[in-house]
């Protein structure tokens, strides 16, 4: 993984400029069905690194069956070693923004966990059907994230 | 509002519709990897009004 440049190639301007572009993606969801929800998600690549940002708003017919998960969309696998990857928020329309992290949950997926109190300290879990709120219609998921391709 | 759509036959995204936001020209399915058909489900401009 990484470029497919070799020593002695001549770089044209599109090779040039394909570096670090965004492409406009359709996120491979587990534990989601986004019925008619919108997505809006970019990945761009530079040589082994694979950065991801976007959100999804639910729609009516929107629903979590599960803990959230993305498939990457480029490439074979990223490193996993369950490391957080990138910080993500969910927002309830008409009420709270709630902030979480992305995680690796496998060689190809990334989870999606939300932030909890337990006592004095900040801990982490899936987020779910119910949590950090009961999703509905204009609900969001938003995160950016820096993976690293293997 | 456009819509983009798997025509892969072999995933499992084939002829599902899913919204997409940002307007994009160009949409990759995120399983598959291949190009989606897009479809651009805003209503056409008004006819320009002839003096």
């Amino acid at each position: 993984m990484g470029f497919p440049f070799s020593s002695g190639d001549v770089l044209t301007a599109a090779d040039m400029n394909a570096i670090g572009s965004w492409v406009s993606f359709t996120p491979s969801w587990n534990n989601l069905t986004i019925g008619n929800g919108t997505d809006q998600w970019y990945y761009a690549v530079v040589n082994e690194t694979l950065f991801i940002t976007g959100r999804t708003t639910f729609g009516s017919t929107s629903s979590i069956s599960g803990a959230v998960q993305m498939e990457i969309p480029y490439g074979t696998g990223i490193m996993n070693v369950s490391q957080p990857v990138g910080s993500a928020n969910y927002l309830e329309s008409g009420g709270d923004n709630y902030n979480g992290v992305v995680t690796t949950q496998s060689g190809t997926t990334l989870g999606f966990r939300e932030f909890n109190v337990t006592g004095s300290l900040i801990t982490q879990a899936n987020i779910f059907a119910g949590s950090p709120f009961t999703w509905g219609t204009d609900d969001q998921i938003r995160a950016t994230m820096t993976l690293r391709l293997t | 509002m456009i819509t983009a759509t798997c025509r892969n036959t072999d995933c499992k995204y084939n002829d599902t519709p899913r919204n997409v936001g940002g307007e994009p020209t160009q949409v990759v399915c995120g399983h598959c990897r291949t190009n989606c058909e897009l479809t651009d489900l805003r209503p056409d401009p008004p006819e320009p009004i002839e003096e």
